[in-house]
């Protein structure tokens, strides 16, 4: 029976298909109005076809580990620090996974190889004003290894990734996805989708699918946490499906995982992965003082008080001593007693 | 230093060497005149006047010369400085030991001149110093020695040495004093004190010394004066003291509450009125050493003592000299009782510097330490003001400040307990860090992305909050500006529409399209162009009023007040027969004519 359903869903979205390639009798498009919107749509769609074309691809397995997603919280964090784009720390993951696809890399270097592909990625990406040098990344990263490392490191990773960085990145898919939407209802926010975007990708079990099934899962879950979702618009999001040419199996997969990860993201902050570990920064002497060492004297503590049944001799004096306290303590002055012992510490006059 | 030099001044008047300084001086006037003779042969017009210039008999700077930074009270010396030497205690006998200590004891209170004569009575000086020195091996090494004829003896000793005027601070006071540059002037008359302090020291704790017996001679005035011995520049005598009235206070129960409200006047006196004081950092010692002591739960005398008196100790400019004393004894205060967390925390934060940068340093300094041992509990009352004002200190224009306040997110503790109420915190540090983010210095810059490397491992999601909240702020920031900038346009057009616009504005340069933002370079330039053609037609104005002036003739040199021929340097009085010398000086050039005028009458 599920097979039958998937039968009739496949060949529902085939008509639609071919609807959809018959710009004279697009069923959907009935909605559109003016000449001009539908052509637009058109030019939307043909965009989206080309950047389906310049997607990376992953070889699937070989990157869950939990230190790639420590390496895509560095970059996340880096991406922060520098005010680049989603679309530079995009490019800047995806080459990353597409280079621990091919290489494997030992925990050590890991944080040169998540620099290397930040300091690339913005190179390529930003503006040159906001571009750091390379020093500048070793000195934040606390000397961990130094700036002609990280050009080596370059170096290997666009060897491995054949100077192919220009690579289509879920961000900018997004705003195409978004745009298309946009016809049939309110479209999600751009910035929203892109938050969440960047939360996902920061776990391996998400960065696994195809920027295209991410791309769709993520729209299809805040489309569903807006209560957009209406006929046309599922109809539009399945046409997506087969434009993209995104499996059903792996799309439930993507959804349910992006689902996981969101709703932890929202409920249990703290378990986001950490940045990658480095050395802690150090501390210049003479600014960091602690003073109360310096200002512990050799003097030795004076009690205070002791407990009143130590007498402290036989003498007449003490019996006086002893009046005048009662007399005193409730007359409100502190007047204080001490235990004296008999020998007196001795002191060193140096 | 004019204290000093008034002071030598009188010095070499008391001295009978004045005759050698007399027989300089009037050489010296031999000289001048014979040099004034010469002058006045040169001159074939006219003469000065006959009346001769009298000079004083007066020199200016004495030249005894200072090298070594040596001073002494001017306390009197004794008028009979002999004194015998008696023969060693170790070789008397038991009944006689008393005696002949007691016979010492008196020895030593004679005083001798350590400064203005310092070779004098050699003989005699060092009959004292070997019997002080002999005394305190004896009081060290032997027991039963203290007995009840000793004590006020030498308690008298004691008095008469040490218990002396203070000679005037030769360090300059106020805003020119560096505690760290300026040396200590030390004692001259060291050789003696030194050895005094010694044996009081070590007779204090004689395992034979009896409170009880000491209370009558050790008493209230003796701890006043004491107390006053604080203030002395040298910091071996001060050492001394510091150690000597440590052991009075442990010793001598009833005279507690004296010194620690003695104490407590010489704080006021500091913090209120002078500001001066060298001793501040030894009497921390102690009250740290009390402090210790405290029997909890802690009086209110105590709780008090922190908030009025250590806490305003703060406030000085010279906290650098007992700063490590000080955050030692509120330390130990906040150990003793944490619930004065708070109160101690806003008053660290109400006296916090506002314009001395060391000074920020050292106060940041103190809160890690403060917050090193702080409960949790605690920390949630004072974080949101504590984390407010190291929001300022981290963006702060002098990078150490900044360094060190960023530095406090490398302690684990702090960490954990900025963890715990991210929530309230990050909110407030997050604007701070996220400006500084383009830090010149790259030390700071590599903290800062230290620190917000950690705020986003701390909580994600609240970092993400705080990154949007940010970027709307600023946006907000920009438009409202925008607005601004487009409401004073209008002003302006409307003006502009105003008949009498010509009369009251300069006409500015052609803007053009977008009036720009508040600080684009063709306002300022229009400004500037303006301005200028201002200033141009007031200097031409000014310019012919003075050519006008200059051609009639008019323009004479002011002739202002004769210039005093006293030079002010300080507030002492002057010698009167000086000023009257002085102002009965009549000048020379009245009479003298250039050789231009000689020639042109000629």
């Amino acid at each position: 029976m599920v097979q039958g359903t998937i039968d009739c869903s496949e060949q529902v979205i085939k008509k639609l298909f071919d609807n959809i390639m018959d710009q004279n009798q697009l069923s959907v498009l009935n909605q559109i109005t003016s000449r001009e919107s539908s052509e637009k749509f058109a030019d939307l769609i043909t965009s989206l076809e080309e950047k389906l074309k310049r997607c990376g691809h992953l070889k699937k397995g070989n990157i869950i580990c939990a230190q790639r997603d420590r390496a895509v919280s560095t970059i996340r964090c880096l991406t922060h620090f520098y005010t680049c784009t989603s679309v530079t720390f995009a490019t800047a993951v995806s080459s990353l996974d597409r280079f621990l696809s091919k290489v494997k890399v030992q925990p050590k270097y890991y944080s040169c190889v998540a620099t290397a592909c930040f300091y690339l990625s913005i190179k390529f990406l930003d503006e040159d004003e906001n571009a750091p040098s390379a020093t500048q990344l070793s000195n934040l990263m606390q000397h961990a290894w130094k700036s002609s490392d990280l050009k080596r490191m370059e170096m290997v990773i666009l060897q491995k990734l054949d100077w192919n960085l220009w690579v289509e990145t879920c961000p900018s898919l997004l705003k195409t996805l978004c745009d298309i939407i946009q016809n049939f209802t309110t479209s999600p926010m751009l910035d929203q989708l892109i938050q969440k975007f960047e939360t996902c990708i920061n776990y391996s079990s998400c960065a696994i699918y195809s920027t295209a099934t991410l791309a769709l899962a993520l729209i299809h879950h805040s489309l569903k946490e807006s209560n957009l979702m209406n006929d046309a618009v599922r109809q539009c999001v399945l046409d997506l499906h087969n434009i993209c040419q995104v499996s059903d199996a792996e799309f439930y997969e993507c959804q349910a995982a992006v689902g996981q990860v969101l709703d932890n993201y929202k409920n249990s902050p703290k378990t986001h992965p950490r940045c990658l570990p480095t050395p802690k920064p150090f501390l210049r002497p003479n600014l960091v003082s602690r003073p109360s060492l310096y200002g512990d004297s050799e003097l030795p503590a004076i009690e205070e008080n002791p407990s009143l049944e130590v007498v402290v001799s036989e003498s007449e004096s003490d019996i006086f001593i002893k009046y005048v306290d009662q007399k005193y303590v409730y007359g409100g002055q502190s007047w204080s007693r001490c235990i004296l012992p008999q020998k007196s510490a001795t002191c060193s006059l140096e | 230093m004019p204290k000093k030099e008034s002071k030598k001044e009188t010095a070499v008047t008391k001295n009978k060497s004045s005759a050698k300084t007399g027989a300089k001086e009037s050489t010296e006037n031999a000289e001048s005149e014979a040099k004034k003779k010469a002058q006045t042969q040169n001159n074939t017009t006219e003469h000065p006047p006959p009346t001769q210039i009298s000079k004083l008999k007066f020199t200016g700077p004495p030249h005894i010369k200072k090298d070594k930074r040596q001073n002494s009270s001017r306390f009197n010396i004794t008028k009979n400085r002999e004194l015998q030497k008696l023969p060693p205690l170790k070789d008397a006998t038991p009944a006689e030991r008393e005696e002949l200590f007691i016979q010492k004891l008196r020895q030593c209170c004679v005083l001798f001149d350590f400064v203005q004569d310092p070779l004098s009575d050699l003989k005699w000086k060092e009959v004292k110093r070997a019997g002080l020195n002999e005394m305190v091996e004896f009081v060290t090494h032997n027991r039963g020695v203290v007995t009840d004829a000793i004590y006020p003896e030498a308690i008298q000793m004691f008095s008469c040495n040490l218990f002396r005027a203070l000679p005037p601070s030769s360090n300059p006071s106020g805003a020119e004093f560096d505690p760290e540059e300026d040396e200590p002037t030390l004692e001259a008359a060291w050789p003696h004190l030194q050895l005094v302090y010694e044996f009081f020291l070590r007779f204090l704790e004689s395992p034979d010394f009896q409170p009880n017996t000491g209370k009558k001679y050790i008493d209230q005035r003796f701890v006043l004066q004491l107390l006053e011995l604080f203030d002395s520049e040298d910091p071996r005598e001060r050492d001394f003291l510091k150690t000597i009235l440590h052991r009075i206070y442990g010793k001598f129960l009833g005279l507690r509450a004296y010194i620690r409200k003695q104490i407590n006047n010489m704080f006021y006196r500091f913090i209120y009125e002078t500001e001066h004081c060298n001793g501040i950092a030894e009497l921390l010692e102690i009250l740290g050493s009390i402090i210790n002591g405290f029997a909890l739960p802690l009086k209110e005398e105590h709780k008090v003592f922190l908030l009025k008196v250590l806490l305003p100790l703060h406030k000085a400019k010279s906290l650098s000299v007992y700063h490590p004393q000080l955050a030692y004894c509120v330390v130990q205060f906040l150990e003793k009782d944490p619930s004065l967390t708070e109160p101690v925390i806003m008053g660290l934060l109400k006296f916090w510097p506002k314009v001395h940068s060391p000074k920020e340093v050292m106060f940041l300094n103190e809160l890690e330490e403060i917050l090193d041992v702080i409960e949790p509990a605690e920390f949630n009352k004072i974080m949101v003001p504590l984390f407010k004002q190291l929001a300022k200190c981290v963006s702060s224009p002098h990078f150490q400040v900044a360094e060190r306040a960023l530095y406090f997110w490398n302690n684990e503790y702090i960490l954990s307990l900025i963890s715990d109420n991210a929530s309230t915190i990050l909110p407030i540090m997050f604007p701070a860090l996220y400006k500084s983010k383009e830090h010149w210095n790259k030390t700071i810059h590599g903290l800062i992305y230290n620190a917000l490397k950690l705020f986003m491992e701390m909580n994600q999601k609240l970092f993400d909050d705080c990154t949007q909240q940010y970027k709307t702020e600023r946006q907000k920031e920009k438009e409202k500006n925008k607005q601004r900038e487009d409401n004073w346009c209008k002003v302006q057009n409307l003006a502009m529409g105003n008949p009498q616009f010509k009369q009251f504005a300069y006409v500015k340069s052609e803007k053009s399209g977008n009036p720009g933002t508040p600080n684009s370079l063709e306002d300022l330039d229009g400004d500037i162009m303006a301005n200028f053609e201002k200033l141009q037609k007031e200097a031409s104005e000014r310019i012919s009023q003075l050519s006008s002036a200059l051609n009639l003739g008019k323009i004479t040199k002011k002739k202002g007040k004769e210039k005093p021929l006293l030079r002010r340097k300080s507030e002492l009085p002057h010698d009167i027969s000086m000023i009257r010398a002085l102002e009965s000086h009549k000048r020379s050039e009245e009479y003298l004519s250039t050789s231009a005028e000689s020639q042109s009458a000629n």
